[in-house]
């Protein structure tokens, strides 16, 4: 039925977000909370280029993740002398600075609020030829991703992470692990933007602001820091619960504020007794 | 005179956030915990504020003071029941923003149900204002600023001459130190909550009062209340938050005069630049 | 230790998809319908995040409508029934709250709010062929698929009736207060025409204000520098508004305060403005209080105050899907062509409504004061 795969398209693009977002914060160590706005970068430039070009949609998506991974460094340059918390709070107000953009002055259709009339091909027209594409290329960027962190450049970044005047010490550049990390985080949010904008059929500002960028650290946090397992288990389990939740007959003035709750106690619970979320393997302590 | 107006109103804002900013700087310096659920104490104490003012007629101070107890506990019952769970079992920093994450979700839910989505006003009237030639000013604006004024004072007092307020300057400046030579943490995190709390409660009896919130005023102004803290910077907590809240109100109200679309904008960029070019703060 | 721990950590997980999933699988299924099953409507309102309040305030307006509807009879001897799904109000959670409940709950047609949601509902509206009838605004939105129906009335219809107020209150400087957004658009052209086609030589300028802020003072000062000899506010119908409305009077601006659509009486905007509300005029949906007076009745004894003018329009749409229902049958398409149909059908605000070629209502629209802003009092005033 296409409202299981719906879900089932937004989930792979959450697990392409997270194992993303999981490549910075847990491997690398630089808490990212705005990567909401690659995100937008990404399903911008592919919405624009299909609907005012008429660029081919797989063409635009593969643009679109150089964008993102274009943007993405350029922003990092200047935030890489930051530590921690200031450097938290400067991807946040990139995020903000990136929504007034899209906003303001982001390209829309006429009269609409947003980007909508895709060209799709047929591989992404149908909900579940939909699917099963962006089913693909979820597992080629998980596999892409694992191959990276299981490699030499993986032990790198864990080594940025945790001990970076060791990483000095042996003649590598910590800085340059970083952007590069950082880049490849941006193409792979780019591109899971640009498979948004399609499952969607319609983009516009408002979701890419910083309640999306707190949504991604939940994801990551739930499933696990570090892990790539666990950047799957928690977009996956978060969705479904989700979705779930819409199926418990409740009072319709209920509806809403029951779900968010419980949504609440379940992310408390996890972290009293999951801390490390569900299969993560580090702990972000600042 | 358009600029006069502007800075009135510049400080007025920077009212509201000094409180705010203050409580969220004590919690984040002496303890390392980024407390997004801050802003649901504040609306916490707006909505008690609301319901004993407003529904029941409750006067003014006692509503306010009940008002303002009510956050403290609330901001130590959730130190208590959540975060020290969680960081006793070994949870770091990341585990505890997303429980406090949590925390204010629920909240949240619970104030939609009991207001339907209608925004809360603690008050019927219209405010007092005193015309100084053509500019406006609110005598609202003026009891806040100085109320601010008597908090800082009594928190500088606080930090410097009592034991424990040194006890929190001695985790500001260095947590594993202060530990080592006897400050007893536990004891000194409880003071914290609950000051800063309290705080936070002063800060939202004041929005109930003036703009009147809803459920999710809490995180919108948590995070306006962070950028003041980032401009002060942290080193010196008073003086800091004062300056960045200062600074951000009067450069909120001058982008809403010259560039009202891009507000958030300037707000943020301007952050950035001040973190790159002086990641202290103006007073770090 | 390691093993255990993780084998353990493996079947904590599958416990746990499990449990979450279960509720899902074990849903209701609705079976095809039966004898004195109802005929239902979906609703994909927001009912969670910053949005909410439209949809925990229009909601009842609809279950109203259901249950008066029922109580007379129902629709050819069956029942009407809703269906509601939370939209959070952006465009991620309206799909998939639609596709809930059309592909699981098979419901032929829905109700639905807020420009961003309905744009990403309709591709699903032409896949699933259901129609989306919701009070959106943007003129170009509901033309673009045969399947998506708006009711409301525009700013186009409303700029009119206030800008021939301002012509017998020799009006000459105009200051407008609109959201950032397309919408603010609609609004300066609806304006600057209407001062154009009447010669009325009006000087004007705006400023835009975005959602979600508290303090509009910095703005509000911009218009006192303008000094306008009337203010308008216009958009979403949001708390924001009224806060401006309460803020400029705070500033100590005794401008007249005009508003585009009928906004006003939304009890939300209301509490925002507090007293500055009074004497604002505002054209809006027409909304006559001795024709709609069973509605606002049941209405007030549900939730303690009077419905804004959005809840009549949604009233309306109840009603009208009902029409198409009993014209048509319960289809996708009977119900479709049922809206298209729609003639001289009687609005619960009075008046009477047609629908255009382009799938929006033409509506009756009428200019008011607001007299009291507890209650709330309005009066009909010849522009």
């Amino acid at each position: 039925m296409d409202y299981l795969l719906y879900i089932g398209a937004l989930m792979c693009i959450w697990i392409i977000v997270s194992v993303a977002v999981n490549l910075v914060i847990g491997y690398t160590g630089m808490m990212a909370m705005g990567h909401a706005a690659y995100l937008g970068i990404g399903a911008y430039t592919a919405a624009s280029l299909n609907i005012f070009f008429g660029v081919d949609y797989f063409s635009a998506m593969v643009i679109a993740a150089l964008c993102s991974a274009v943007v993405a460094v350029l922003t990092l340059l200047p935030l890489l002398r930051l530590q921690g918390f200031y450097f938290a709070l400067a991807t946040l107000g990139l995020n903000f600075v990136f929504f007034d953009l899209f906003h303001n002055l982001a390209p829309r259709v006429e009269a609409s609020e947003g980007l909508y009339g895709l060209k799709l091909p047929a591989a992404l027209a149908s909900a579940d030829a939909r699917f099963a594409t962006t089913l693909l290329i979820t597992v080629a960027c998980i596999l892409i991703a694992r191959h990276l962190v299981g490699s030499p450049f993986g032990r790198l970044l864990r080594a940025t992470r945790d001990r970076p005047e060791a990483v000095d010490a042996v003649g590598k550049n910590p800085t340059a692990c970083q952007i590069v990390i950082w880049g490849v985080s941006g193409a792979l949010t780019g591109l899971a933007g640009a498979l948004y904008a399609a499952t969607l059929s319609y983009i516009d500002a408002s979701l890419f602001t910083s309640t999306a960028s707190i949504a991604m650290l939940v994801f990551v946090g739930v499933g696990g820091l570090a892990s790539i397992a666990g950047s799957i288990l928690g977009p996956v389990l978060l969705i479904a619960f989700t979705e779930a939740l819409r199926f418990i007959g409740l009072s319709s003035q209920f509806i809403g504020p029951v779900q968010q709750a419980l949504y609440g106690v379940l992310l408390i619970v996890l972290m009293i007794f999951r801390r490390q979320g569900l299969v993560g393997k580090h702990d972000f302590r600042e | 005179m358009n600029t006069l107006q502007v800075l009135v109103v510049g400080l007025s804002l920077a009212g509201s956030y000094a409180l705010l900013a203050v409580g969220f700087a004590l919690i984040f310096a002496t303890l390392r915990i980024f407390h997004i659920a801050h802003g649901t104490v504040f609306i916490t104490a707006g909505y008690t504020f609301f319901v004993l003012h407003r529904v029941h007629a409750m006067g003014l101070i006692p509503s306010g003071v009940l008002a303002v107890a009510v956050a403290a506990l609330l901001g130590l019952a959730i130190d208590k029941a959540v975060y020290l769970p969680v960081l006793r079992r070994g949870g770091g920093m990341f585990g505890v923003f997303i429980a406090s994450l949590g925390v204010s979700l629920v909240f949240e839910a619970g104030f939609l149900v009991y207001t339907k989505g209608v925004v809360s006003v603690a008050r019927t009237d219209m405010l007092d204002i005193l015309m100084v030639g053509p500019v406006a000013v609110r005598a609202l604006d003026l009891a806040v600023l100085s109320i601010v004024a008597v908090v800082y004072g009594l928190l500088y007092l606080w930090l410097h001459r009592t034991w424990v307020g040194i006890e929190v300057r001695g985790l500001t400046d260095n947590a594993p130190l202060a530990a080592v030579v006897g400050v007893n943490v536990d004891r000194t995190r409880t003071h914290i909550f609950l000051l800063a709390s309290a705080l936070a409660g002063i800060a939202g009896v004041f929005s109930a009062y003036d703009m009147g919130i809803s459920p999710e005023t809490g995180t919108r102004t948590l995070f306006v209340a962070v950028v003041a803290v980032i401009l002060g910077g942290m080193r010196n907590l008073l003086l800091g938050t004062m300056v960045g809240s200062l600074a951000l109100g009067i450069l909120t109200a001058y982008a809403g005069f010259f560039f009202p679309e891009w507000v958030t904008f300037s707000v943020f960029i301007t952050m950035i630049l001040l973190i790159l070019v002086r990641p202290q703060g103006l007073f770090g | 230790m390691a093993m255990r721990s993780s084998r353990a950590r493996r079947l904590f997980v599958a416990l746990a998809a499990f449990v979450v999933l279960l509720p899902a699988l074990w849903g209701p299924r609705d079976a095809a319908a039966q004898t004195g099953e109802p005929y239902k409507i979906g609703v994909t309102y927001p009912l969670s995040g910053p949005q909410a309040a439209w949809g925990l305030l229009l909601l009842p307006a609809a279950e109203i409508a259901v249950q008066q509807i029922n109580a007379a009879g129902g629709v050819g001897g069956r029942p009407l029934a809703l269906v509601v799904e939370d939209s959070k109000g952006n465009p991620e959670g309206g799909v998939s709250a639609m596709r809930k409940v059309v592909e699981v709950d098979h419901v032929a047609t829905i109700l639905s709010l807020f420009t961003n949601v309905v744009s990403a509902q309709i591709p699903v509206a032409d896949q699933l062929k259901v129609s989306v009838v919701s009070t959106v605004e943007s003129p170009g939105l509901v033309s673009r698929s045969q399947w998506t129906f708006a009711h409301g009335s525009f700013i186009s219809q409303t700029v009119p009736l206030v800008a021939a107020h301002w012509k017998r209150q020799g009006v000459k400087r105009v200051f407008a207060f609109l959201p950032n957004g397309p919408i603010a658009q609609f609004a300066t052209e609806a304006v600057k025409g209407e001062i154009e086609k009447n010669k009325l030589g009006i000087e004007y300028d705006q400023a835009l204000f975005k959602l979600g802020d508290s303090d509009f003072r910095g703005l509000i000062t911009r218009a006192k520098s303008f000094k306008p000899d009337a203010i308008l506010i216009y958009g979403y119908g949001s708390p924001e508004e009224g806060l401006i409305m309460k803020q400029i009077r705070e500033l100590g601006m005794n401008t007249q305060i005009y508003a585009g659509c009928g906004c006003i009486t939304s009890k939300s905007y209301r509490e925002a403005a507090g007293k500055a509300a009074e004497g604002v005029i505002f054209g809006s949906f027409k909304y006559d209080v001795v024709a709609a007076k069973k509605f606002v009745d049941a209405y007030r004894a549900k939730l303690g105050f009077d419905p804004d003018y959005a809840c009549l329009e949604v009233y309306d749409i109840i009603h009208m899907m009902a029409q198409a229902i009993k014209a048509n049958g319960y289809s996708g398409d009977g119900i479709r062509r049922g809206l298209t149909e729609i003639k001289d059908f009687h609005s619960i605000g009075g008046g009477v409504v047609t629908m255009g070629a382009n799938r929006q209502t033409v509506v009756p629209v009428a200019l008011y004061v607001l007299k009291d802003a507890v209650k709330p009092t309005f009066v009909e005033i010849t522009p």
